[in-house]
């Protein structure tokens, strides 16, 4: 039995409904290989209880060579590679884990992830922790893991993007799924410079059950894990707790109290994850100094008057509505209208949904 | 014997004469009605033999027939019941014959009382363009009737009253025509003062009624978009005797006048379930639709999005040329519908994007809602705003914002002035600027012209969109005082564009 073979009745057995990473290892050990274990469905003789029934029930109506080669075809056709355990290029960290997926299927190419970081957070952030994130994303200079979910998985992926740093999208689906679907274009962003993952059989829809173990690849590729905005409950919890059992670094972003998303990241701090305000605090963590020591930012030099100066200051704070910078600056809300456009101009604020502006 | 009454009909919002033949001649009792009678007035056989019995005269049992000539235009309405049992009564020799220059419109119940008709108003009008000096109506329409003056209205409040003054006996006396005065207190029902915060929708709806422009409100629930809108007849310009007269006429036909005139201006507010038909107009009897109930007001389409994409679209041509036309198998009519439009919706379909409460829509979902509205439609809305709750500490500020009587003043003046400007052109506000006359009306000098070209390229204004952009901006100069567009109107007016692709995608 070539290692060429092992690995085709390998990705078989990977595409199995329902086969999670638990029952695979079980059959594997039982039966010593994936071939012996195909040779022993299309015998017949498998005992029942060493797998779920409905596995078992997948297996025998799969078990043909023609399935095989039906599998691997459909592969090559969508241009998606299969790394099993066994193959060098598996990624070290992962396989640390208890349980690590037996085959990743991969859409691009897997860059190297020793250093990697994985951002998560909620779909539902705020647009400031959206920004953050990205920010700190780009300025990290290493491998970003996320999910490519809507909110600060986004910004994750965006991020290392812009700043043109690899980046792997670990999806709940199967790879050749896009979901949310109107991340159709971060999609196919993310397989030209970095790689889309999933350990479940092609065409997979996404389904509640598929996300917890979708995290626990991400928490299983990275070195360390950055929590950026999420409730205390919910996907990001769970990425961060196997994190933490997996032995990895956690990082949170902290926010203010009263800020509903930032509640898990405070809560991680207080246990003891390492506070990050921007990518240079975890670049500290791993003792690495930023590439060269960037002078904050300047000030935009503002062309304008001193009432936009006071409009651009106190949009500074926080995002605000006409009424309320026109009572902060007591000017007419048509005054401050014709300020607002003509800072939207020269680019030094920005007109957001619900009548508000921030900069 | 033979009697001719005169009466009235009505097609659309115009009256026309009818004249009411009652033949009595010997034969087996019958009773005929020609001359196009519609159902209403079939039936009226009925109401009228009852009437005549109860008031205390003898209904002829002989041939009975009547004519309703012009014999080729259709009547409808229970309107000629009057005018048939005083035919009746007359050449049966009961009631002395009226001369032709008196008309007589009503519906009888079965007792002898005269009940109110839809449509007296417009009916007077065309009565007395026809000649009639003296019109005997039911005394609930006498009031709207009396507003046209030159024309005796006779309130009649029985059958049995109008023999005994056709008889000379106990006279009715006619009213007084009546003054046309606007009525402040139903101008000041929905205050602006009452509005607390939203300074920014204050001032956009001031500009949006100082320049006839349309208006969007797009925030979630509880942002007050129902509540300004109510605000807004009060601030419009107050009614002038012709146009109180027009809004009357239209209500009547629809019979919705409450007795007199209208005199605010009207605020109809049609659930978004109405059918095409009843917003624009038609139906089987051809009537005004809400649109044209709107006519001198506004017309407040809340929860746009709701709205049926056909009743929507239909609406367009009639913002354009401001009046409906409807044509039918058996009637081609047009209504006024000089309405500023003030649409409100929420932002997505929970409600909640962009606002201080989370949002459970998905970008698609909330594409999907906005993309209910067609652009065509959104191109004649020239003002946009983004609205948020109204906060706590707003909602309970004591202090009450300005009254509509001020505001309305500032309107005023700025109607003037384009009412001025616009002087022989056809049209009498911004709103209504042409492409061309966009040109000569609201030429933009070099700092505005730069601004508008950086506004097109950073902004992502559409062509239309600053089209929009400058007629806005010229009712603000408008309501400035002043002569030409100034780099502060432009400013402003760059505010109320439609939002960028965030909203519409």
């Amino acid at each position: 039995m070539s290692a060429a073979q092992e690995k085709s009745y390998w990705i078989w057995m990977a595409s199995l409904p329902g086969m999670g990473a638990k029952t695979f290892y079980t059959l594997l050990k039982e039966y010593g290989s994936a071939a012996d274990f195909f040779d022993a469905v299309s015998a017949g003789n498998v005992p029942a209880g060493l797998a779920p029934t409905e596995v078992m029930a997948a297996a025998s109506a799969a078990c043909s060579r023609a399935r095989v080669t039906e599998i691997l075809a459909e592969l090559s056709a969508k241009r998606i590679t299969a790394v099993t355990r066994l193959d060098e290029d598996y990624p070290s960290r992962l396989a640390e884990i208890p349980w690590p997926p037996p085959v990743l299927f991969v859409r691009g190419n897997l860059p190297a992830l020793d250093n990697a970081i994985g951002i998560v957070g909620t779909r539902a952030c705020t647009r400031r922790g959206y920004e953050h994130a990205r920010k700190i994303a780009a300025e990290l200079g290493m491998p970003v893991v996320s999910g490519m979910a809507r909110g600060i998985d986004t910004a994750a992926h965006l991020g290392a993007m812009d700043a043109k740093a690899s980046t792997v999208a670990v999806l709940g689906c199967g790879v050749d799924v896009i979901y949310p679907p109107e991340n159709d274009a971060l999609y196919h962003m993310i397989i030209e410079t970095g790689a889309v993952i999933s350990e479940l059989p092609l065409g997979t829809a996404p389904a509640v059950g598929n996300f917890p173990v979708r995290n626990r690849i991400i928490a299983g590729l990275c070195r360390g894990l950055l929590v950026v905005e999420s409730g205390i409950r919910g996907g990001t919890a769970i990425t961060a707790s196997l994190a933490i059992s997996y032995g990895r670094d956690v990082f949170a972003m902290p926010g203010p109290p009263y800020l509903e998303p930032a509640a898990l990241a405070n809560e991680l701090i207080a246990q003891g994850a390492v506070p990050v305000r921007s990518a240079a605090d975890i670049r500290a963590y791993y003792g690495e100094r930023a590439p060269q020591e960037e002078p904050p930012e300047p000030e935009p030099l503002l062309q304008i008057d001193f009432f936009q100066q006071r409009i651009y200051e106190l949009l500074k704070k926080e995002d605000m509505g006409i009424e309320e910078i026109a009572e902060a600056v007591q000017g007419t809300p048509a005054e401050v209208s014709a300020a607002l456009t003509m800072m939207e101009i020269d680019g030094l604020c920005r007109r957001l949904p619900g009548g508000r502006f921030g900069i | 014997m033979l009697s001719k009454i005169m009466s009235c009909g009505l097609t659309g919002l115009s009256g026309y004469p009818v004249v009411v033949e009652a033949d009595i001649a010997a034969g087996m009792p019958a009773y005929e009605t020609v001359g196009l009678p519609g159902a209403a007035v079939r039936e009226s056989k009925e109401r009228v033999r009852a009437a005549i019995k109860n008031s205390g005269f003898a209904y002829p049992q002989q041939r009975i027939t009547i004519n309703l000539a012009p014999a080729d235009l259709k009547k409808d309405g229970p309107i000629y019941d009057l005018a048939i049992a005083v035919g009746l009564l007359c050449a049966s020799g009961q009631a002395a014959q009226p001369d032709e220059t008196s008309a007589f419109l009503g519906e009888l119940s079965l007792d002898g009382q005269l009940r109110g008709v839809a449509g007296a108003l417009p009916m007077a009008i065309s009565a007395k363009e026809a000649g009639i000096k003296r019109l005997f109506i039911a005394a609930v329409n006498a009031d709207e009737a009396a507003y046209v003056g030159g024309i005796e209205v006779y309130p009649v409040e029985t059958l049995g009253q109008l023999a005994e003054h056709l008889a000379g006996g106990q006279q009715i006396t006619p009213l007084l025509t009546h003054v046309y005065r606007p009525d402040e207190a139903a101008y000041c029902a929905h205050d602006m003062a009452y509005i607390r915060g939203q300074q920014h929708a204050r001032r956009a709806l001031e500009i949006a009624a100082a320049g006839g422009h349309n208006i969007i409100f797009i925030g979630p629930p509880g942002s007050g978009k129902t509540m300004l809108a109510r605000a807004v007849p009060g601030i419009l310009p107050e009614l002038t005797f012709e146009e109180a007269l027009e809004i009357t006429k239209i209500h009547s036909v629809c019979g919705l006048s409450a007795g007199g005139l209208v005199v605010s201006r009207p605020f109809r507010s049609p659930h978004h379930t109405m059918s095409t038909a009843a917003l624009t107009g038609g139906g089987h009897r051809v009537l005004p639709g809400e649109i044209s109930l709107a006519h001198g007001g506004v017309l407040f389409l809340d929860e746009l999005p709701e709205f049926k994409r056909q009743a929507l679209e239909a609406l367009r041509q009639p913002l354009e040329d401001r009046q409906v036309s409807i044509a039918r198998a058996n009637a081609k009519l047009t209504y006024p519908a000089d309405v500023m439009l003030i649409a409100a919706m929420n932002p997505c379909p929970c409600g909640h994007f962009g606002s201080d409460k989370p949002c459970r829509c998905s970008p698609r979902e909330i594409r999907q809602y906005l993309s209910r509205i067609s652009g065509p439609l959104l191109d004649r809305i020239d003002i946009h705003i983004g609205m948020n709750s109204v906060t706590y500490g707003e909602l309970t500020d004591g202090t009450p914002g300005e009254s509509s009587r001020e505001i309305r003043s500032r309107v005023n003046a700025a109607r003037r002035i384009q009412r001025e400007r616009y002087a022989g052109a056809g049209i009498y506000t911004n709103a209504a600027l042409s492409a061309e006359m966009l040109n000569i009306h609201c030429a933009l000098d070099d700092a505005c012209s730069a601004l508008m070209q950086r506004a097109y390229q950073t902004l992502g204004l559409s062509p239309r969109g600053m089209a929009r952009v400058r007629k806005v901006a010229r009712t603000i100069a408008d309501l400035c005082g002043e002569e030409n567009i100034g780099v502060k109107h432009l400013a402003e007016a760059l505010q109320y564009r439609t939002p960028d692709g965030r909203y519409w995608g």
